[in-house]
């Protein structure tokens, strides 16, 4: 057993993985940090990227997928199907179709 | 005291932007093969399925066009209610093997909320009145559109009451969709110099 003072910061980014969903405990957190500080290969001339500084934004990404846009596929009351054979040659062609105002008609009138 | 999101209107009142419509049937193709007879295309034939679905849906066709009678197709997107909504995400949540905690479903309506996933759009509960309704997710991924002719009948002979978004909600959630749909994904990302 291991007791660690850590700053306000630090706690904060530490509830916040939990409560993001990616670890089920404080102590996972801490677990995969130390795993990551201490056991794997450092990336040679790189400085190493202290918790409190590491990008937010990143973190927030991984932790929020859903940011920018985000498709969820919903179960779907279905009322009937249909099968359905199209021959796109015997189709008949679009036209456009004017709409026109009640309104403008009665303008043009007045 | 007025809500400032709603107000209720009857079926008698022509339809605008903003009405919420329960239940609206929709149509879709269907493509997972489940229906009757085989799924096959060719530039000259495809056999496929439609499907009716029915959906709460929100009308996104410009108000001014409806008034005046200058389309003959209603544009509507679906808005489902929050509670619907939940489920669905903390299915998806397990399968990306997070854990869908309340704190993290709090920072997805948040950022809803704040128009940071661009496709949805959160409007606001409305709990007591003739016509109440939960907080909904207005999804702009999923665009139908029903003829005028099919819904203004429906909306007459079901004879219910129905929400209105009101200004100047109803134009940010149109603004939301117009953000949405012109958006420009860009093939890299800035470079960082701070």
């Amino acid at each position: 057993m291991m007791n660690i003072a850590l700053t306000d910061d630090l706690q904060r980014r530490l509830r916040k993985k939990v409560e993001s969903g990616q670890f089920p405990n404080e102590e996972a957190v801490f677990e995969e940090a130390w795993r990551r500080f201490l056991i794997e290969e450092p990336d040679p001339g790189q400085t190493p990227m202290s918790f409190a500084t590491e990008p937010e934004k990143e973190n927030d990404e991984e932790a929020r997928p859903w940011r920018g846009v985000y498709a969820l596929e919903f179960p779907e009351e279905v009322l009937f199907t249909k099968s359905l054979d199209i021959r796109p040659g015997q189709l008949d062609e679009w036209r456009p179709q004017g709409v026109t105002s009640e309104r403008r008609v009665r303008d043009e009138n007045d | 005291m007025t809500n400032p999101w709603y107000e209720v209107v009857g079926p008698d009142v022509r339809l605008t932007q903003g009405d919420i419509i329960l239940e609206c049937p929709l149509l879709k193709w269907q493509l997972d093969g489940a229906a009757e007879g085989e799924s096959r295309a060719s530039g000259e034939r495809l056999v496929q399925a439609a499907k009716g679905i029915k959906a709460d849906v929100v009308v996104m066709t410009q108000a001014c066009d409806l008034e005046q009678g200058k389309v003959s197709d209603v544009v509507l997107c679906p808005c489902r209610p929050l509670s619907r909504y939940k489920p669905v995400w903390e299915g998806a949540e397990r399968a990306r093997k997070q854990n869908p905690t309340n704190t993290a479903w709090s920072a997805f309506c948040e950022d809803i909320k704040n128009g940071s996933v661009w496709n949805l759009f959160m409007v606001d509960s409305l709990p007591e009145g003739e016509v109440t309704t939960e907080h909904r997710i207005v999804d702009f991924h999923s665009v139908h559109t029903v003829p005028r002719a099919f819904l203004d009948p429906l909306i007459a002979e079901r004879g219910a009451k129905r929400l209105r978004l009101l200004p100047p909600d109803r134009e940010h959630l149109s603004q939301s969709f117009a953000r949405f749909f012109m958006r420009v994904g860009l093939p890299a990302p800035r470079t960082r110099a701070w």
